[in-house]
């Protein structure tokens, strides 16, 4: 058979001896911390040591975010914003931790201070947090319909040649570097938006809309395209069968079973263009003001938080206030990308609970 | 012909995983003997030089100053072989450098603030600016139908431009057009700013853009009708600045001429910072002795500067 | 003509409006990446030439020779300002990143992967590891960026170096190689180890002659898929190894600072000295590096569109 045929080219590779090696002893009397550390001076402790190696690095970096972001969260714990918060909400009893600059009231004030002007050391990045709102849900109006509606014709309507020509050209699309997406941004994208809109310049939250989507579109069209692969036959021909059509099938049986399937695709899109940062930085116009409440959001010059770290952090003097502002809002981005990551992780669990399989 | 013909999947991947990591190896043996360029006779050339070719002069700082650095940086390499790093960062973080002792020489477009000089006197550093070449902030504007020379502006309505007390043309000047004002400014860290800042007299501004350098700056005034901006000298070549007036009340514009003259209300000096006066006969010595020779002036000039000897 | 997806006896369709509709955003999608590609391809390829390719940046020139000890004196040179030069030094700073970052990271997600899907058992710390490595694959560039520069360049005193690049750019492709080494492993069916084993091999010795061996073409995909994402970052190397220009162009020691594509791609399109003439010369920077990363992640879909083909067949 075909598959002893492979065992054998595969075991070619053992050492010579497997066969007439003498058997392992068994020490019944092993002591428990000795078993341990057999096994840690093992290839298994070994590899074991690497693979702490992510958790090591995610530790580093959020021990050096909270270390440089420090000073400005204690400069900012001063609790005069979040005493009038609290006796609002009706805890005006705890009031009492909030006369010291404790590090907790400080990042309340940081994050809802709504003027971001380092040069009169005004550091509330409620505009940048709106910035980078306003681009990353503009970008998801623009992307998610598309990328489902996609997403359907290339599970379910698509032939199959074609769609193995298109699946590979979407990825392609998601290995596009973002400095290049920028560029092309800048140079083509802005100034038409300035001519079809009428604006003065189209530095906007709508160039950087624009470009996040087509950015985010691999990752929403693959990840639900998977999806609604995956349901099971049967629910379609069970569908077709009882006699409805193939559209009525698509929407109201597909869909709702892939929900879970799209859910997480959507979820890992916007933690994708929730941490973008050549691109947003290089159309969306960099000022940090805070965008109005209105559809004139979208034709405002916004600064979303990625591009406000990379803009300022050259010049800023390193140990500064405004340097520890900058990790301020790194530690922000880092803290939301894993919240993003932790519901997605959520979603998946539960969609192997249903379908007992991933996504 | 029968290896090829099993070309598994497998195979492929290693061949090219093998193909990589020879390219990679060998441009990094080669490369070495290939591509650096043979040292000078340092002797011949610069006979009092004392160091080592394999010295760096690491330049970080204002931007407004790159492109002298971009222009004397192979000058220089080809005379002594040193290597000459350019990188941006604002004028803050050239005085950051040198109070820091990161490098000993930084660029700055600005003279250094309270801050930077506390710092450095607590560090136990002497920040010494050495003038290099003369630069101008230029006003640059973009009206349709109006072309340079049109606009003459005075140094408190530029001031009122920018902080939101003028919002229409027409309250500048009335033979100008009815429209709004799109003020566009620098980010705020850029030395730049500062000087345009204390030099007009604007305390807190509003503006409608913010851009990253000059030359976004003159990109975004020339594509936006009715803004104003403001950038330096080399950069303003292919936009209309405005002329600013003077002490006595003349208009002047900002050409090479009326800059070195100092007729020009907003001029300013661009300068290398260093710790104290460097020693004689070191590379920093050296590389400011070249900076302030006819060859580096020449570069100066080529860039859109105005020399300073 | 196209054929019912459950297989039923062929019926003959119309092409009905569900279809038009929905063909509709993915044609969508090919036509914003052909227009990407074409305008790149466009404006870069006139640029394209011997020379750029293999040319250094050259800022000003000075033509003749320096003359006696009193040069500094005679006037005038011949000093001219270059339109610009060539790309060299950036493509090999890019393949420089490239090369250090994949010898950090490959050797670590290999043995990370391994052990993950084949020492550790299924539970709450392998979920938690699964999650925090999902974490990491998500966390910004910019914030790697700036922990490199903080953590690398100042706590460790690298300074802008090629070293923190690699650090930095091994700690990004990290979470890739170990998602690709997983899923190809977690590929091979139980049946191979547990033939090895009753063979009598130890578990790391089966691992390393069966196990990895058959896992190559996915491991090798996540390491091109690795390069190509790395290969296009720009954020993380902002503060930590790249720099504009440096007159000796290439990093003679792994401390030096480099010149690399995408920041050379970013800092010309925003705030060169020299833009305006510089434009075409941007586009084919632009060329080149998507030509770099395009190629990376086309040999990467070949490879796993011929695994998996064959894969099929077992």
């Amino acid at each position: 058979m075909d598959l002893i045929g492979r065992l054998r080219k595969v075991f070619r590779n053992l050492p010579v001896d497997v066969l007439t090696r003498p058997a392992p002893s068994v020490d019944v009397l092993q002591l428990r911390g000795k078993e341990y550390l057999r096994r840690f001076f093992s290839p298994e402790g070994f590899t074991g040591v690497c693979a702490l190696s992510s958790f090591i690095i995610t530790i580093l970096i959020l021990f050096f975010l909270i270390q440089q972001s420090l000073p400005i969260l204690q400069e900012m714990g001063y609790g005069q914003y979040a005493l009038p918060l609290l006796s609002g909400l009706g805890y005006g009893d705890y009031a009492w931790i909030l006369n010291n600059g404790n590090i907790v009231t400080g990042l309340i004030n940081f994050v809802t201070g709504s003027t971001w002007y380092p040069k009169y050391l005004s550091f509330g990045i409620l505009p940048l947090i709106a910035g980078t709102l306003v681009v990353v849900g503009g970008a998801m109006l623009i992307a998610v319909p598309i990328g489902i509606f996609s997403a359907i014709h290339l599970s379910e309507y698509c032939p199959l040649k074609i769609k193995n020509i298109i699946k590979p050209i979407i990825e392609l699309l998601a290995g596009i570097p973002s400095v290049v997406y920028g560029f092309v941004g800048l140079i083509f994208l802005v100034p038409w938006l300035a001519g079809v809109f009428s604006l003065r310049s189209g530095q906007t939250a709508l160039a950087g809309s624009i470009i996040l989507s087509i950015m985010i579109l691999p990752t929403i069209v693959t990840i639900s395209e998977d999806a609604i692969s995956a349901v099971p036959k049967e629910y379609k021909e069970a569908s077709l069968a009882l006699g409805a059509t193939h559209f009525q099938t698509v929407w109201k049986v597909l869909l709702p079973a892939a929900i879970s399937g799209i859910t997480a695709s959507i979820i890992l899109a916007v933690g994708r263009a929730l941490g973008e940062t050549m691109a947003v930085l290089m159309v969306c116009g960099g000022v940090a003001n805070m965008p109005p409440l209105s559809l004139q959001m979208f034709f405002t010059s916004v600064k979303p938080m990625t591009a406000a770290i990379a803009a300022e952090m050259g010049e800023t003097a390193v140990g500064s206030v405004h340097y520890s502002a900058l990790f301020g809002v790194g530690l922000v981005l880092f803290g939301i990308t894993y919240l993003v990551n932790f519901i997605a992780d959520l979603i998946n669990s539960r969609f192997k609970k249903k379908f007992g399989r991933a996504r | 012909m029968k290896a090829i013909r099993s070309l598994t999947p497998k195979k492929t991947a290693l061949i090219i995983l093998i193909l990589l990591g020879i390219a990679a190896i060998s441009a990094f043996v080669i490369y070495p003997y290939i591509f650096v360029k043979p040292q000078q006779d340092l002797q011949k050339t610069l006979g009092f030089y004392t160091g080592q070719p394999s010295d760096t002069i690491n330049i970080a700082g204002s931007t407004t100053v790159m492109p002298i650095s971009l222009a004397i940086a192979p000058l220089f390499h080809e005379f002594t072989g040193v290597n000459v790093q350019v990188s941006a960062g604002g004028s803050g973080q050239g005085y950051s450098n040198v109070i820091d002792r990161i490098s000993p020489i930084g660029a700055a477009s600005r003279s250094p603030s309270s801050d930077e000089l506390s710092r450095a006197a607590a560090n136990g550093v002497t920040l010494t600016l050495h003038p290099i070449a003369l630069d101008a902030i230029c006003i640059i504007w973009n009206i349709p139908g109006l072309f340079q020379g049109d606009l003459k502006l005075t140094k408190e309505q530029v001031a009122y431009v920018y902080s939101g007390v003028y919002t229409n043309w027409i309250q500048v000047n009335s033979s100008l057009p009815p429209f709004p004002i799109y003020v566009i400014g620098r980010e705020p860290g850029s030395g730049t700013r500062q000087n345009f800042e204390s030099n007009f007299g604007v305390g807190y501004t509003k503006v409608s853009q913010e851009v990253t350098n000059n030359q976004d700056m003159v990109s975004s005034v020339l594509s936006t009708p009715y803004s104003i901006g403001y950038c330096s000298l080399a950069y303003a070549a292919n936009v209309y600045t405005a002329e600013i007036a003077g002490a006595g009340g003349t208009f002047y514009a900002p050409t090479k001429e009326n800059v070195k003259d100092k007729l020009y209300p907003a001029t300013r000096e661009l300068c290398y910072v260093t710790n104290g006066i460097p020693i004689a006969g070191s590379l920093i010595a050296m590389f400011l002795y070249f900076v302030n020779s006819t060859i580096g002036q020449q570069a100066v000039e080529l860039v859109g500067y105005v020399s300073i000897i | 003509m196209m054929e019912s997806k459950t297989e039923l006896p062929t019926v003959r369709k119309r092409v009905g409006l569900g279809e038009i509709i929905f063909s509709i955003p993915t044609l969508l999608i090919l036509a914003a990446f052909f227009l990407i590609l074409g305008v790149i391809v466009y404006y870069g390829a006139p640029v394209i030439s011997w020379n750029f390719l293999t040319g250094t940046p050259g800022f000003t020139m000075l033509y003749g020779e320096p003359f006696g000890p009193n040069f500094l004196y005679s006037e005038p040179f011949n000093l001219q300002i270059l339109p610009y030069g060539g790309i060299l030094p950036m493509i090999f700073g890019t393949l420089a990143l490239v090369s250090g970052a994949i010898g950090i990271a490959v050797p670590l997600g290999v043995l990370s992967a391994v052990y993950l899907n084949e020492y550790l058992k299924e539970g709450l710390f392998k979920s938690f590891i699964n999650q925090v490595i999902g974490n990491l694959a998500g966390v910004p560039s910019i914030v790697f960026g700036i922990f490199a520069f903080t953590f690398f360049s100042k706590q460790l005193d690298f300074g802008v170096s090629l070293l923190s690049g690699w650090f930095v750019l091994g700690f990004m492709a990290l979470p890739i190689i170990i998602k690709s080494t997983e899923e190809a492993l977690k590929a091979i069916p139980r049946g191979f180890r547990e033939a090895s084993l009753a063979l009598g091999a130890t578990k790391w010795e089966t691992i390393t002659s069966v196990v990895l061996p058959v896992a190559t073409p996915g491991i090798s995909t996540g390491i091109i898929l690795g390069i190509g994402r790395i290969a296009g970052e720009t954020a993380a190397i902002l503060f930590a190894a790249s720099i504009f220009y440096q007159s000796s162009l290439y990093p003679t020691n792994v401390f030096q600072p480099v010149m690399a594509l995408t920041y050379h791609l970013y800092y010309e399109a925003t705030s060169s000295p020299f833009a305006g003439i510089n434009r075409p010369y941007e586009f084919g920077t632009a060329l080149v590096l998507l030509g770099i990363v395009l190629l990376f992640s086309i040999i990467a879909i070949y490879i796993r569109t011929k695994s998996q083909k064959k894969r099929k067949g077992w």
